[in-house]
């Protein structure tokens, strides 16, 4: 066998098209579009101590951002400390994701990731009861985030994820709390966001 | 002059290692600690409403596979779930687990701390539901349950000591105090106060042999990639290439191509775009108004757990033209090949941790190759999942495929793209490569190519693998060293393994007959 070049340029240009598809879905430049809403809107989202814009918020922030923090008068300052995802360290590209700061102790708000880069901040007003918050909150984020499996369920009028979202409710699961599900979902538009708004107005206290 | 300058590079490299090692490890150590609970600390407030809130009936180990994205993710997550006393639905269950805090850690620091030591790790609590989406649905992992045998008293204990870790910084490291070993540790102290805690790297199999005596069969949960296959598998890249032959396929079920579109877009991009959100907000209200929908968006169900073990042996002889005969000793050690059979591991992905190649030839012993860390991951792309496949490899390998036969010693990696054909009975693989090595007779040199793989599933015990593979050495010459390689494995028993290979390069040809085994 001789030693071949002829194959070379035919290769090269083959593996890098396909190098390049490869990267194709691969995040780059130094900003990324983010989508933030509150529970509130017109909050103010800053980006390490720089205004950005207002809630609900869509738009370019720099990737090498530390903080963002959400603050609207009224309600306890939120900060999000912003992280790498995996992936994202994996090819050395740094987007938002990940880990959203603690959201155990609920000290003045939480925030959870619904979409791809589209995170819901809930800000406590002050003076509410933490109780009340964190029923709300659980209630809302698992609207937002199983939306489209509670649509599937709602179309067999059963099943795992429509169940949890009415035992939630604290409502009994019957036929007619399941109308008011696909009521809601409808009245929604399909829309996570209105969806969570919607369902939370259901929560039997 | 450029040999010394790399050498230098190198040495300041592995001091640098040397001095940051011991500073990030000697950090205090907080361990988990042999006290289970008593009676004397039972007074505390805190403790008395967290057990109320979390006070379980059974305790599950769950187990996710890899994520074929990350290395870091390669051996799988282990975390535990909660059956409450309290009436739940098990979507809300809670879910315990000891991971990285990787908050404002940059991907270098991630990698070397990870390896080294200096991340932090936090035993956390989350809704199984959260879990569910991060594993099943936005990684697409599938997960085992095992139920684990623990009395009432070994399930306080296990609350205790979670309730006492949880508020506090731990440091976590890849290698031994991981999700894994601190979880088993966990377990293993609530069930007896003297155990011994394990820091060393744990495999699934090792927990699992670790509380074999409390262990049940498990139950898997489907990830939202088996969940699809059976209704998109003809959605290949040979079939569709669009979105709105998706549509066109899907008409009859919306429920299925919502949860695909979904899907899709959270594997694609950082950001749904307008058209895209439009689509899945039409589809949820579709859905939701439909009816006689036989889509099942969840599925779980008894599995057997088909691990095999991590130790692998094996002989033979290997003849070529030039050489003659030379003997053949094997050794892996790691998790999955591309000839070994298990419902656990994706089939695509292949990861030892030690493998070495020894030949013996006239009472001289030589190193074929000695691998510390081999990871391949072909995962087949399609137009619903549009993973990357890659190589990542350090160690020695012998280079055939040069008129100078030598070793070579450095890293390994690849970057390329996988196709599925015949129902995922063949995948196609093109990488491309770039090996910064130290060549044993040129010195120091970044060795570039590509490399095309064929994998033929032809049956469970029937493997055969092709690979050419082409090497350049300089690219201003564009010389290309190539190679073929044909790899034929037949498993003989569960336990035994044939393989018969040959290797064509421009200079020789090596022809070898293997036979490896377990080592249990």
């Amino acid at each position: 066998m001789k030693k071949s070049t002829v194959l070379l340029p035919i290769l090269a240009l083959f593996s890098l098209s396909l190098f390049i598809t490869s990267c194709a879905t691969i995040a780059t430049g130094t900003t990324q579009l983010v989508t933030i809403n509150s529970n509130v809107d017109g909050a103010t989202v800053s980006l390490d101590g720089v205004n950005v814009g207002k809630t609900p918020f869509t738009g370019e922030i720099k990737k090498n951002g530390k903080v963002v923090t959400i603050e609207k008068e009224g309600y306890k300052t939120y900060t999000i400390a912003l992280s790498s995802s995996l992936e994202g360290l994996f090819w050395g590209n740094i987007i938002i994701g990940g880990t959203l700061g603690s959201i155990t102790d609920f000290a003045s708000g939480a925030a959870y990731k619904y979409a791809p880069a589209s995170y819901q901040v809930e800000l406590m007003a002050k003076g509410t009861s933490l109780n009340n918050f964190k029923q709300i909150y659980e209630l809302k984020k698992y609207a937002m985030i199983n939306m489209s499996n509670i649509s599937i369920d709602l179309s067999k009028n059963n099943g795992t994820y429509l169940e949890s979202l009415i035992y939630l409710t604290n409502m009994d699961k019957n036929e007619k709390s399941i109308e008011i599900i696909r009521k809601k979902l409808i009245e929604s538009e399909g829309d996570q966001v209105h969806f969570g708004n919607l369902i939370v107005k259901l929560l039997v206290i | 002059m450029r040999l010394n300058f790399a050498g230098r590079i190198i040495k300041i490299v592995f001091v640098i290692l040397l001095i940051y090692y011991p500073i990030l490890s000697a950090r205090p150590q907080n361990s988990i600690g042999n006290n289970n609970l008593d009676d004397t600390t039972t007074t505390n407030q805190e403790w008395k409403l967290f057990y109320n809130d979390h006070a379980f009936n059974k305790l599950y180990l769950v187990f996710a596979g890899p994520y074929p994205a990350s290395p870091t993710s390669s051996f799988g997550h282990i975390f535990v779930l909660l059956e409450p006393q309290k009436d739940r639905p098990f979507l809300l269950w809670d879910a315990m687990d000891f991971s990285a805090n990787i908050t404002n850690v940059g991907a270098f620091d991630f990698f070397l701390k990870g390896l080294f030591g200096g991340l932090d790790g936090q035993y956390k609590e989350i809704s199984f539901y959260e879990k569910l989406r991060e594993y099943t649905f936005i990684e697409s992992r599938s997960l085992w349950l095992f139920p684990i045998q623990l009395d009432k008293q070994e399930s306080k204990n296990f609350l205790f000591r979670f309730f006492n870790l949880s508020n506090k910084i731990y440091p976590y490291r890849f290698t031994n105090r991981n999700c894994a070993s601190q979880i088993y540790n966990l377990i293993k102290l609530s069930i007896d106060d003297s155990f011994k805690q394990e820091n060393q790297l744990v495999f699934p199999h090792t927990i699992i042999n670790g509380l074999k005596n409390r262990i049940s069969d498990p139950i898997f949960i489907e990830s939202i990639d088996n969940l699809l296959k059976d209704n998109v598998k003809k959605i290949t890249l040979t079939t569709c290439n669009s979105e709105n032959k998706l549509f066109e396929y899907n008409n009859a079920n919306d429920a299925i191509l919502l949860n695909t579109l979904e899907w899709k877009y959270s594997q694609d991009h950082d950001h749904l775009t307008t058209e895209e959100n439009t689509k899945l907000q039409n589809l949820r209200k579709l859905v939701s108004l439909s009816s006689n929908n036989e889509y099942n968006n969840f599925k779980s169900y008894p599995r057997v757990f088909d691990i095999h073990p991590t130790m692998l042996a094996g002989c033979g002889l290997r003849m070529s033209n030039d050489d003659g005969m030379e003997y053949l000793l094997m050794y892996r050690f790691g998790i999955h090949e591309y000839f070994e059979n298990c419902n656990v591991y994706p089939k695509n992905d292949f990861l030892n941790l030690l493998k070495i190649d020894l030949g013996i030839k006239k009472n001289k012993i030589q190193i074929n190759r000695l691998m510390l860390f081999n990871q391949t991951s072909l995962q087949p792309a399609s137009f619903v999942s549009n993973y990357l496949s890659w190589k990542l490899g350090a160690g020695i390998e012998q280079k055939d495929e040069f008129m100078d036969r030598q070793l070579s010693s450095g890293i390994f990696t690849g970057f390329g793209y996988t196709v599925a054909l015949l129902d995922d009975k063949i995948t196609l693989s093109l990488l491309i490569n770039a090996e910064p090595v130290y060549l044993e007779k040129f010195g120091l040199a970044f060795l570039t190519g590509h490399e095309i793989i064929t994998i033929w599933n032809l049956s469970d015990r029937i493997k055969w693998m092709n690979c050419l593979k082409g090497t350049m050495k300089n690219i201003a010459t564009l010389q290309i060293y190539y190679y073929v390689e044909n790899n034929l494995a037949f498993e003989i028993s569960k336990n035994i393994m044939l393989l018969l290979s040959t290797k064509f390069t421009e200079y020789d040809k090596f022809y070898n007959i293997k036979v490896n085994f377990y080592i249990n």
